[in-house]
């Protein structure tokens, strides 16, 4: 017995020597400074990297480090709301506005060594335009059906012919572009990360489940003077509380917070918030197939959203780090009108319908986090209206599914992303075929109304009448806008720079560095 | 013996492949990947391509053929949705969960086994009641609460150790391999008391006592060996189970293990790779047990004989 204890104890320490071993992170985090700034800084993610492709994947961690490893043929200004020059210097249209010519830098060369030609933007509007031709390009690019055909005019010159007039064809053009050579000699998962970007995505210093890592392209064609930090890593956490453990712990310099995190990181001295107020907008859908409530009634629509009171919903669901909406497109969203009026609280106005109507018995579905908190304000509400609410909670796995079936719910809480040219949400939430009017609504009025913007041929004209549009939206609520919530980001108060933009597209951690004490 | 192994070894082909078809099968009912992988932004027949061309439309019988077939004679399990190979992502987390169960599981003989032999020996003292107290504390507490509370106080507030994730050194395993031992050393200490005490009373040892053969070759050499059969079994699934990957544990301590990605995989649709490492890790509990099976023959003479028998 004696033996077996001394061979237990010598299992122990030869497995304790050896975890001791650096057998982790692939040589990533060595301390090191470059000037005053720290080589490496770290950031965290709830979840691995799914692609590094910027077409490989709809994910938050796949736009962070593709804004940083890849350059779009225009930059989308949401602080001007002006589109500005990046791969391409110019761009112009003819004047019945379906013609639109890109004129490119002549300077850009890809990580790869490529350099950046016309023929590579043509490739990527081609390649991206038919999703579910190529296995890994899993992302629709918004405009890839615009186009009747994409010419190469020249080397730094390309021309795309529109199906049908679009003033402002040239918003949507904030497009990834791939090196052609790359995709073609290395294959899509290979090529498809190689961009033109201050950063590249660095295998070396990535272990899948642990760290993704991207470094320094030193041949950067805008220069490097902004970009002090050599690699960014992004850890790999189990869940949010993970994460901010981390950012507290100082393992980790920056991270994007969620509401219910944002006293924990306030109070702590060492670390520092940035708010921002988002795109990100929650709203209130309907079933218009449901049997209990006739949703195209829109006496009902609008009756059940006097019934909630946003402010208390801003509160209880975001602890105050939302805004209330009555606007479905967000104050940062293209073409944003400021004074549109939507559907005030009126609870005893809603009551009184509702109860004509013989509406009496709803239920509603969400996801876990916020849309279940606001579920639940909406039920407080619509109970004090005589509604009884029953509430379903819906695993995220299975919620685009859910609701597209239109089955077993009549309400449901959801959000979306709002970023993109003018029409493009609209299209997304509203229109009778689109991605995302999972409750099926269908009005001629709203379609003509869209036709409208949509045929301007000036973009002022076109402004306008998505103004008329936005209030349409706002008084007949096909959905009904909720909040729209804030962007956190925590870091540690050494850190400086980075983009926080109004929604997880737009972030750029690009020029986030760490000062060494 | 060889025999009685082999036999074993034969018997499991038919489970793991009954184990494969029945995880593939529900795997594939779970939900739909294409509209996983393509999110909010897509229309019904950009999804309808998508699925096409990811074979999602063929029967299930078909796919689970071609996939049992490129597994058994390629060594290829598949790819994720995001292009990984299954098997790679597998061989690269398995060394991460394997380090934590070896070492979790050796820290709880280290632990349990004294504890449970100094209970036996002490029974009904106050040594026993401590001991058995602190076990049942331990088999109580919720192990995602004790992570938590372990993070705040050696990461947040103390930042002694990391608060996640792998980094190679004894000190970032320390947190995760003292929270998923703590429960079975609790069980495996009161496994190994009661396995003792039924020992300590019996017959044969009152006879040595009485031939005057010492207390301590009375405990060590006749009485802990002949408890050991139900605490190599308690050992064997705790072991199996670690293996599995504990996923609230590797969740809780980012641990990049096997289990905490197989659940993201389950999570996100992508039921190659979850296939892939369920059918793994099951053929590895499988062999544990038999490992366990072929232990105790070692132990004990009588169930080595019987194994000879066939």
């Amino acid at each position: 017995m004696k033996k077996i204890m001394i061979l237990l104890l010598s299992t122990i320490l030869i497995f304790t020597v050896c975890a001791c071993g650096n057998s982790g992170n692939s040589g990533a985090g060595e301390a090191g400074t470059e000037g005053n700034y720290a080589e490496w800084v770290y950031s965290a993610t709830p979840g691995d990297l799914d692609s590094a492709d910027p077409y490989g994947s709809t994910s938050a961690r796949t736009e962070w480090l593709t804004n940083m490893t890849f350059n779009t043929l225009v930059y989308y200004n949401e602080e001007t709301g002006e589109v500005e020059p990046e791969l391409a210097t110019k761009w112009d249209s003819n004047e019945a506005k379906d013609e639109w010519t890109f004129w490119l830098r002549d300077d850009v060369y890809f990580h790869n060594g490529d350099h950046l030609t016309a023929e590579d933007v043509r490739f990527t509007y081609l390649h991206t335009a038919n999703l579910g031709n190529e296995v890994n390009v899993v992302k629709t690019f918004a405009a890839g059906a615009y186009a009747e055909s994409v010419e190469v005019l020249d080397d730094y010159t390309i021309k795309f012919v529109l199906k049908q007039p679009r003033p402002d064809f040239h918003m949507y053009m904030e497009m990834k572009v791939y090196s052609k050579n790359a995709i073609e000699t290395l294959g899509q998962v290979d090529g498809g990360v190689i961009g033109t970007g201050p950063y590249y995505f660095d295998r070396d210093n990535t272990t899948s489940g642990q760290i993704y890592t991207v470094s320094r392209f030193d041949e950067y064609w805008g220069g490097i003077e902004n970009y002090k930090t050599k690699h960014i890593g992004f850890k790999v956490y189990g869940d949010w509380n993970g994460v901010v453990a981390a950012l507290q712990s100082g393992d980790i310099d920056f991270t994007t917070l969620q509401s219910i995190h944002y006293n924990t990181v306030k109070n702590d001295p060492n670390l520092t918030i940035e708010e921002k107020v988002g795109c990100s907008s929650y709203y209130m859908g309907y079933n218009y197939t449901s049997k209990n409530a006739d949703m195209n009634d829109v006496e009902i629509r609008q009756a059940l959203a006097q019934c909630i009171n946003k402010d208390d919903l801003t509160i209880v669901a975001w602890e105050n780090l939302a805004i209330k909406s009555d606007n479905f497109c967000p104050p940062t969203g293209v073409g944003h009108l400021p004074d549109v009026k939507g559907v005030e609280y009126n609870p005893e106005q809603g009551m009184k319908t509702l109860q004509e109507k013989g509406v009496n018995n709803l239920t509603i579905i969400y996801t876990s986090g916020a849309p279940a908190i606001a579920a639940e304000a909406i039920q407080a509400s619509l109970s004090q209206a005589g509604i009884k609410v029953n509430l379903r909670q819906i695993d995220t796995t299975n919620w685009a599914a859910f609701k597209a079936a239109r089955e077993g719910y009549d309400l449901f809480v959801d959000y979306g992303s709002y970023r993109g040219a003018l029409l493009y949400n609209f299209n997304r939430f509203l229109h009778r075929n689109g991605s995302v009017n999972f409750g099926g609504f269908v009005s001629d009025e709203y379609e003509a109304l869209q036709n409208n913007v949509a045929s301007q041929k000036e973009w002022e004209d076109m402004l306008k009448e998505f103004g008329v549009l936005q209030q349409w939206v706002a008084e007949n609520v096909p959905l009904f806008p909720l909040v729209y919530t804030n962007q956190l980001l925590g870091k540690n108060i050494n850190v400086s720079g980075g983009y926080l933009g109004s929604s997880n597209n737009s972030c750029d951690w690009s020029t986030i560095c760490k000062i060494e004490k | 013996m060889v025999r009685y192994f082999i036999k074993r070894v034969l018997t499991l082909i038919p489970v793991l492949l009954a184990v494969s078809f029945l995880v593939f099968w529900l795997m594939s009912m779970t939900g739909d990947p294409a509209r996983t992988i393509a999110g909010d932004t897509v229309t019904e027949a950009q999804l309808e391509q998508m699925r096409e061309t990811m074979g999602l439309n063929e029967p299930i019988t078909v796919r689970f053929g071609r996939w049992l077939s490129n597994a058994l004679l390629h060594g290829d399990f598949g790819k994720s949705l995001y292009g990984d190979d299954c098997w790679k992502e597998f061989a690269l987390r398995f060394p991460h969960t394997l380090k934590l169960a070896i070492t979790s599981i050796l820290l709880t003989i280290a632990i349990a086994v004294p504890f449970g032999i100094v209970a036996a020996v002490k029974q009904n003292s106050w040594v026993d009641t401590l001991l058995s107290s602190t076990a049942i504390l331990g088999l109580s507490m919720p192990t995602f609460w004790m992570g938590m509370l372990l993070i705040v106080l050696f990461s947040v507030k103390l930042n002694w150790l990391p608060s996640g994730g792998d980094n190679g050194t004894i000190l970032s395993l320390l947190m995760p391999m003292f929270c998923s031992a703590v429960n079975n050393v609790a069980l495996v200490t009161r496994m190994t008391r009661s396995s003792m005490v039924d020992q300590i009373r019996a017959d044969y040892l009152r006879t040595a006592r009485a031939k005057g053969v010492s207390e301590k070759k009375v405990l060590w050499g006749h009485a802990l060996k002949n408890a050991l059969i139900p605490i190599i079994t308690t050992i064997g699934t705790q072991l199996s189970f670690l293996i599995g990957g504990t996923t609230v544990i590797e969740t809780v301590f980012s641990w990049p293990g096997v289990g905490s990605y197989t659940v993201a995989c389950i999570r996100s649709n992508d039921f190659m790779p979850a296939t892939c490492n369920v059918v793994l890790i099951s053929t590895m509990t499988a062999v544990i047990l038999i490992v366990v099976d072929m232990l105790y023959a070692f132990v004990d003479p009588r169930i080595k004989a019987r194994y000879k028998r066939g």
